[in-house]
């Protein structure tokens, strides 16, 4: 190895520990949160932190093979696939693809309908009927606030798969919500 | 595709809000629980690194300085290992501002640091020092090691760079049959003893061939291994049965013989490469059944091998201490460990890393010129800085000429990473303390004085490498150009009092990292939070 190339992967392995130190301080909030919302359970969004980041710090040498990648991707490219794994040893079975039955233009109207509150309300009640793609496009943009082009380096997806996704699991979220909104509560039910 | 509608954004507007709003439950035990487990995940590779580090600058870093340099080690100190540390450096250095430069020569440290070794292991009589460079009969190698023989009154032996090579797969001499000579000097007369080392990479035959050759002279070492290359790719741990048998030689033949023997056990010190460090100390184990715990006493830091391979530090035969390797080249330390041991190594921090790359130019002074260095810059640790920015511009310059857009791009690309990352890092004062390492290089290096355009001041710093060096040939000059949006800066230079020589330095760095974050679009590392940043730093009442 010369000199050179000593200097080149010396720079890179120093940094390593940084890069952990600094996703760990930068990011831990966003991966939980982007757990939490997944698994709706706090003690297994707590195991599945763990060990997201126990793989970022054994695996952290691939990060810089990954082409385009940044570091909050990569960083995310590892809790989606740690999800899968959990899901995977879940048994868990797939729910259908988002499907709406909405209309363009009753969409449309149905959406003025919308307010902020209740999306504040209603949209963690009706997330989880989404499909778990549709919830990953979903929390992966909004919720940690990837591009589109972002989302498709973690999920593997084109580009153009994640755009129509995400469009498609928003019409179906805001159809559950209006859906939600129009079946009265327990509360009203009993008046 | 249907137009986003005003609604749609809306919405989205709205979902982006409940998410970030919604509460989640409570986890800051989990957090530093996480944070713990990091630490220690990282620092399990590292432990005898960051301890030896820690010890060290503890006992060596008192006679820093240079302000700057002693900033940015402080604030390396806190994101590497925690704000105690590096307080307790900070006090200690206001204690004594005692230059290295007029204190030690780094030869004297380094003899310094082997009379301690021998202090503290009575019977070590020997030192073996490892140089990259086949003329060891040069004037540098020879004044080098008479200073530190003389200083520790200890025989000291050089081997060339070449017979270390034969044990890289990628040495200089894997595939040819060479003699090399070994200097050796002796403590008492000062005297300069030739003899040969015989190093034949065919087969027994050529070795007692090459060994009749050689009868007439002090024959001090013979090795022989057949095809070392392609025999390291099956057994990366030289296994000396293996040895006898491709090589067709009894162990008697394949001992480390020489005329004068070295006696193992005396072989107190070797200072080499951990890679050669670790075959030599097999070799001689199994021959000699004898522990070569490979522990370094070195107050320059490089215990890289030890860290690598923890069973070099299990005592064999209860006689453990008897000997011991001072690991002094850290160039292959990170890619013969690795390979060595089949396991990723990492170096736990950049000045450990910097400091490694400084033993080497403590000893190769010489090699590191022709590359492009100035020999006076390795007398003080400052220096350390010095040789990472150089190499940071080196490298970029290097690329430039004769690596592929990709790679220049790929190197680009970790360079603003390795800003953007030290820039993020938890402190905060990391990434002003870099900036202000670097500052202070640049000073020393370059005396960089901005001429006036207009209303910009323009500072350039010209780079020149070595033309008989291909991979170092370059000329260059980069220019930085502050006008008013550096008022921060400027705030910056008055909080820290930099002398008025640095200030045109920490301009030209501070601008050019910022002009390198904010280059990058990325909202994560953005001009805004950098900027925040610099605020918080000058505010912070520490300093």
């Amino acid at each position: 190895m010369s000199f050179t190339e000593y200097v080149r992967s010396d720079t890179h392995t120093l940094m390593s520990t940084a890069l952990l130190l600094t996703l760990f301080e930068q990011e831990y909030e966003s991966v939980y949160r982007f757990i939490y919302f997944r698994v709706s359970h706090k003690e297994t969004a707590e195991d599945l932190v763990s060990v997201i980041f126990e793989k970022a710090v054994k695996h952290i040498d691939r990060f810089s093979k990954q082409e385009g990648a940044t570091p909050r991707s990569w960083l995310f490219t590892i809790a989606r696939n740690t999800l899968i794994d959990h899901y995977r040893s879940q048994k868990y079975i797939e729910p259908l693809d988002d499907h709406t039955d909405l209309t363009d233009e009753s969409h449309d109207a149905l959406l003025s309908d919308i307010d902020t509150q209740i999306v504040m309300e209603k949209v963690f009640e009706v997330i989880p009927q989404l499909s778990p793609r549709g919830q990953e496009l979903i929390l992966l943009r909004f919720q940690a606030d990837f591009s589109n082009k972002e989302i498709s380096q973690i999920t593997g997806l084109h580009e153009k798969v994640v755009a129509s996704g995400i469009s498609k699991a928003i019409r179906r979220l805001q159809q559950l919500i209006i859906e939600s909104k129009q079946q009265p509560s327990i509360e009203e039910s009993l008046l | 595709m249907k137009p986003i509608t005003p609604q749609h954004s809306s919405f989205e507007e709205q979902l982006t809000r409940a998410f970030h709003e919604q509460s989640v439950p409570e986890h800051k035990a989990h957090r530093r629980a996480v944070f713990q487990r990091l630490q220690e995940a990282v620092a399990v590779e590292h432990i005898s690194y960051s301890e030896r580090f820690r010890h060290w600058v503890r006992r060596r870093f008192l006679w820093v300085s240079v302000s700057a340099s002693t900033l940015a080690l402080a604030g390396i100190l806190v994101v590497f290992f925690g704000a105690p540390v590096a307080e307790q450096y900070i006090a200690q250095r206001q204690g004594n501002t005692n230059s290295i430069l007029d204190a030690l020569a780094p030869q004297e440290l380094l003899a310094e640091s082997i009379q301690n070794t021998f202090a503290a292991n009575d019977g070590i009589r020997h030192v073996m020092f490892h140089t990259v460079r086949e003329d060891v009969n040069t004037d540098k190698t020879t004044s080098e090691a008479k200073e530190v023989t003389a200083r520790t009154d200890q025989e000291y032996y050089i081997a060339p760079d070449a017979f270390t090579g034969f044990l890289h797969k990628t040495g200089p001499s894997v595939q040819q049959e060479k003699s090399y000579r070994m200097t050796k000097l002796s403590a008492d007369t000062q005297s300069i003893e030739n003899c040969v080392i015989n190093i034949n990479m065919k087969n027994a035959q050529s070795i007692k061939s090459a060994n009749a050759e050689l009868s007439g002279e002090n024959v001090c070492g013979l090795m022989g291994i057949e095809d070392y290359a392609g025999f390291a790719e099956t057994q990366p741990a030289l296994d000396i049965q293996d040895l006898s048998y491709n090589t067709d030689l009894d162990s008697e033949q394949m001992s480390f013989t020489t005329a004068e023997p070295i006696d193992p056990k005396q072989l107190g010190i070797l200072i080499a490469e951990p890679s050669f460090v670790k075959y030599i100390s097999e070799f001689i184990d199994a021959q000699n059944n004898i522990a070569f715990a490979p522990i370094a006493l070195s107050p320059l830091g490089n215990v890289s091998g030890a860290i690598a391979d923890p069973e070099w530090n299990v005592p064999v035969n209860g006689r453990y201490k008897q000997s011991f390797v001072y690991m002094l080249d850290g160039r292959y330390a990170h890619d013969t460990l690795t390979e060595a041991t089949q396991t990723p190594v990492r170096i736990f921090s950049e000045v450990q890393l910097q400091f490694v790359q400084l033993n080497t130019a403590l000893l190769e002074a010489t090699t590191l010129q022709e590359n492009g260095y100035d020999p006076k810059l390795f007398s003080a640790a400052s220096q350390v800085f010095q040789i990472k920015f150089s190499d940071e511009w080196k490298l970029e310059s290097v690329n430039a000429l004769t690596q592929t857009p990709e790679d220049i791009a790929q190197f680009n690309a970790r360079r603003l990473a390795t800003r953007k990352e030290i820039f993020t890092n938890n402190s905060g004062e990391t990434f002003f303390n870099y900036i202000a390492g670097g500052s202070a290089v640049f000073a020393q290096l370059h005396d960089v004085k901005p001429r006036v355009e207009g209303n910009e001041y323009v500072y350039s710093v010209q780079q020149e490498w070595n033309p008989d060096n291909p991979d170092m040939h370059m000329i260059g000059t980069t220019e930085v150009r502050v006008d008013s949006q550096t008022q921060l800066l400027t705030a910056i230079i008055e909080r820290y009092d930099y002398p008025e020589t640095q200030q045109a330095t920490v301009y030209t760095t501070t601008f050019d990292a910022l002009k390198t974050t904010t280059d990058n679009t990325d909202t994560f590392f953005s001009e805004k939070a950098w900027k925040e940043r610099a605020k918080e730093i000058i505010n912070d009442s520490r300093y």
